[in-house]
């Protein structure tokens, strides 16, 4: 890992204010991400891991109380004006959406979409804008795209508008793009190829890449570094190999006993019993205590921190897999 | 579709009290549209007291007292023909309430059936209704009660007719389009699976589900008649005198303006009062029974 | 896009012809014999039999039916009461509400849309209850008895403008002053309207996901705001502008009555009142057929601001 974080999260707790109470979405979080990194986020749906993107750039709605620092670029993006916000956002951090069906704007064409990008923080012209859509619309490998660049949303399969969607992420060349469930609305064929785009992207573009994904088969082909979100918390952190060859909190195992391996003959999926709980008060407990197996007196009565079982291999459990096996 | 016929009931009566509860409760949070209630629930009282709480009967005048001032025996005045002007709003109360519920009653009784057919059959039943519709929207909401008014002849039941009439379109489109979504929501093919025949499926499974929609269009619904009965009245196509409604005492006001204002904002007052509690009330009521505004 | 257009265009044509029949018999339903009513009140049966003559009135319905639609649709729509051309007078009467219903159109604009978007944009602070209430009060208040009270208050009170009449637009200044008053009644009560479908459609599309996106890409709230959120919007409010045309028309009806207007809308009334048979046919067949006609534009407009029926 280099020794300068492009970006750096620290301590970073998202909190809402619902009808119902107080709902912690994210609580305490902390991680780097270095130039040209592919980091992966994991979970189950509702552990926090987008909000946790959201808030980077700050797109949460009002009703989201976020605490903590995000130092980008030697300034921390939660205490910055809204007018550098936004020169931020689109030009150094840029983002891919979930829904690609929703995501785009129905009623202006895709090259007028794309274009918005550019002519703002570039200052292009229309004409170049447009120049530079349809040069963006190739890279991400869309067939004809001095025909496409006039269409609009309605007119794109799924998979192309979520080729467009990157497009647009990558028209000011930033440095950070953010992936959230890219590929989960599509076809898995799609999904490949949307996979393979953003490889790409690393390759020849040296773009930092946060990837939230449920799916961990996802994560194993492209991320350099996982981290593992459970109810709001980082319950584990390790370069991506050694997560997949030696995992060490339960949570964690419960998830890759989740994925189907290729030449595996099982009879069916493991599951992880019970729910991800509703994060409202602080805890008095391991957040994971109610689903794991392993859970004890410790575990109900006091909450683990993050510690290293080895070098960049952190874990908050009380009986992670390398020391129950000793 | 892979539906068990068991597993889809209809909601039992224990969970649409519970239902009912939580409704009141969501209800009740809402202080603009109890507010809007309670003004709604004072009219309604009015109208059906009218006879105990006018002071004066609905044709009684007094020459002695022509457009007086409002004194202890005529609290709110009196008009050109020495009439109580509190006792003609209280009847004029009754009348238009009655416009408006009667009207509105009309016009669902009238269209419900028929947009469920349509949207239930579709097809050519479906294209049929639409047409038919269409010609009734061919006509602004007022012309054709205007039309309808001047065929019927002035009176206060032709008033509610014509009202009835002209507010039966936006019925059908909303039952159509309600039973159009509603035939697609699984307890339909559960109960085609369990036996239920057409008129099963559309009185206990489709009507009671729109209940609710109907309910929102009826308080918007309600007040657009007042103020049609209002209009018509003011164009002189409304109930004769002696009979009082709002809008006749805004009509007979409309000479008098310049020397007894008063005769035209009381009358305009309590329209105005009457349609706002309505419109609020429906606001609150959709908010609280549509899942879809709901946030 | 042409096959939507053409498809909603023969359902218009359908509904004006059956519409036609219906104002035909409609107005053939209306109490009273149209013979003596046209012919003056004179009962005499030899001055009836003249105007059942002229008037068609001696041969049988759909023969004066398909008399009346053929002649109407070369533009003669008959003689009423009066001896006087009906396709005349109206020419003459129209664009008087046609000027009152822009000039209505407009103040609901300028007043409506920014309102509902500044509430919209504002939801929860005190500006958005204040424009929320207003609308509210506004959407209560009748066209007519708003008309009445502004007379008094600023014609008869102040003497600002005139109490009502009606200058023809050879005076533009004279003509402003005697439309002043009615647009900004009728306006009032439709931007009402314009200004809830505007705030609550904005709301709509600010939680939409293309405004999240919008916002992403580092946009500024005013385009994200005008330009994402406000071109949608503008979809579904246009079809609620298409569907306030009654209301419109009410407006202009009940306010042309109480101006004093010479306009289209006080024609009608005046026909119904003096059961003036072929002028109240000839009228209402227009107001339908402009209805209908101008329905179908705003399915035209609707097409344009909206790609997803354009490539249909």
């Amino acid at each position: 890992m280099s020794a300068e974080p492009l970006l750096e999260v620290d301590d970073l707790s998202v909190r809402f204010d619902t009808d119902e109470g107080p709902v912690q979405a994210v609580d305490r979080v902390s991680f780097a991400l270095a130039p040209g990194e592919v980091l992966g986020i994991v979970g189950e749906s509702g552990c926090g891991k987008s909000v946790t993107c959201m808030s980077l750039v700050r797109l949460l709605p009002e009703t989201a109380k976020v605490s903590g620092s995000v130092r980008f670029g030697g300034a921390d993006l939660l205490a910055l004006g809204p007018r550098r916000l936004r020169r931020v956002r689109g030009r150094e951090i840029s983002y891919i959406f979930q829904e690609p069906m929703t995501s785009l704007n129905p009623v202006f064409t895709v090259g007028d979409q794309i274009g918005e990008v550019v002519r703002r923080h570039l200052d292009l012209s229309r004409r170049d804008a447009r120049r530079r859509a349809v040069e963006l619309l190739q890279l991400v490998r869309i067939p004809a795209p001095q025909r496409r660049v006039d269409e609009y949303p309605h007119q794109l399969s799924g998979g192309m508008r979520q080729r467009v969607m990157i497009a647009m992420a990558l028209a000011c060349d930033p440095k950070v793009l953010i992936a959230d469930e890219p590929t989960t609305a599509l076809d898995v064929t799609i999904q490949a190829g949307i996979l393979d785009l953003m490889r790409e992207v690393r390759e020849k573009l040296g773009t930092a890449i946060v990837l939230v994904t449920h799916n961990l088969g996802v994560v194993a082909d492209i991320a350099d570094r996982v981290i593992v979100m459970y109810a709001g918390r980082k319950v584990e952190e390790a370069p991506a190999a050694e997560l997949f060859a030696a995992p060490q909190h339960p949570y964690t195992v419960g998830l890759l006993g989740a994925i189907p391996r290729p030449g595996e003959r099982r009879e069916r999926l493991e599951e992880i019993p019970g729910r991800v709980p509703a994060s409202a008060r602080p805890l008095e407990h391991c957040v994971f205590a109610d689903r794991c197996r392993y859970a004890d007196e410790t575990t109900r009565t006091q909450v683990p921190d993050l510690r290293p079982v080895r070098p960049g291999h952190l874990v908050a459990c009380f009986h992670p897999e390398a020391e129950r096996a000793a | 579709m892979s539906i068990v016929a068991q597993d889809v009931e209809r909601p039992r009566v224990a969970d649409s009290r519970r239902r009912l509860r939580v409704l009141g409760k969501r209800f009740l949070r809402r202080p603009m549209a109890v507010g809007g209630l309670l003004v709604v629930l004072a009219f309604v009282v009015v109208a059906i007291f009218a006879p105990l709480l006018a002071p004066f009967g609905v044709g009684h005048t007094d020459f002695n007292a022509v457009l007086a001032k409002p004194s202890s025996k005529h609290l709110l005045g009196t008009d050109d023909l020495g009439r109580d002007e509190l006792s003609r709003l209280i009847w004029g109360t009754r009348a238009s309430m009655q416009v408006g519920v009667l009207a509105t009653l009309l016009a669902m009784v009238v269209a419900v059936p028929i947009g469920m057919l349509a949207g239930y059959y579709r097809g050519w039943v479906d294209h049929v209704i639409a047409r038919l519709t269409d010609v009734l929207l061919a006509f602004p909401f007022l012309i054709l009660a205007v039309g309808l008014a001047a065929i019927l002849g002035p009176s206060l039941l032709n008033v509610t007719l014509a009202l009835g009439i002209g507010s039966i379109p936006g019925f059908i489109r909303i039952a159509r389009g309600e039973t159009l979504a509603l035939r697609e929501a699984d307890y339909v093919p559960a109960a085609v699976l369990n036996g239920a025949n057409d008129a099963t499926i559309i009185f206990r499974h489709i009507l009671p589900n729109m209940t609710n929609t109907l309910i929102v269009q009826a308080t918007v619904t309600i007040p657009g008649a007042i103020l049609g009965e209002a209009i018509l009245s003011f164009l002189n196509l409304g109930p004769q005198p002696p009979a009082v409604s709002w809008g006749t005492m805004l009509q007979e006001a409309e000479p008098y303006l310049t020397q007894a204002q008063r005769l035209a904002v009381y009358p305009g007052v309590a329209i105005i009062l009457a349609v706002l509690a309505f419109n609020v009330l429906g606001d609150g009521l959709r908010d609280v029974l549509d899942p879809r505004t709901t946030r | 896009m042409g096959g939507f257009l053409i498809r909603k265009a023969g359902a218009a044509l359908v509904v004006l012809v059956l519409s036609s029949i219906v104002v035909f018999l409609g107005v053939r339903a209306i109490p009273g014999n149209p013979a003596i009513a046209l012919g003056a009140e004179n009962r005499d049966p030899a001055v009836i039999a003249a105007v059942k003559a002229k008037y068609d009135l001696d041969k049988p319905l759909p023969v004066q039916y398909g008399h009346w639609i053929w002649l109407a649709l070369q533009g003669d729509l008959g003689v009423d009461q009066r001896d006087l051309g009906v396709g005349r007078t109206i020419a003459q009467r129209l664009p008087i509400s046609l000027e009152l219903a822009l000039l209505s159109m407009l103040v609901a604009v300028v007043v409506g849309i920014p309102a509902g978007v500044i509430a919209a944009v504002r939801r929860g602070r005190p500006s958005d209850y204040a424009a929320t209430g207003v609308a509210l009060v506004g959407l209560s208040v009748p066209h007519f008895w708003l008309g009445l009270m502004v007379i008094v208050w600023f014609a008869v009170d102040l003497h600002w403008l005139p109490a009502g009449g009606y200058t023809t637009l050879h005076h533009p200044l004279a003509n402003l002053q005697h439309m002043v008053l009615p647009a900004v009644v009728i306006g009032t009560g439709l931007a009402a309207v314009l200004m809830r479908q505007m705030r609550s459609s904005i709301l709509d599309s600010l939680g939409a996901d293309y405004v999240r996106t919008a916002r992403a890409k580092g946009l500024s709230e005013w385009s994200v705001i005008c330009k994402h959120a406000f071109r949608n919007s503008l979809i579904t409010v246009t079809t609620v502008m298409g569907l306030q045309l009654g209301g419109l028309i009410s407006g202009i009806v009940t306010i042309e009555v109480i101006f004093g207007i010479p306009g289209f809308g006080a024609l009608t009334i005046d026909a119904v009142n003096q059961r003036d048979y072929t002028l109240l046919q000839g009228v209402v067949l227009v107001v339908a057929a402009g209805y209908v006609i101008v329905n179908l534009l705003v399915d035209v407009v609707y097409s344009f601001l909206n790609p997803r029926i354009r490539a249909i």
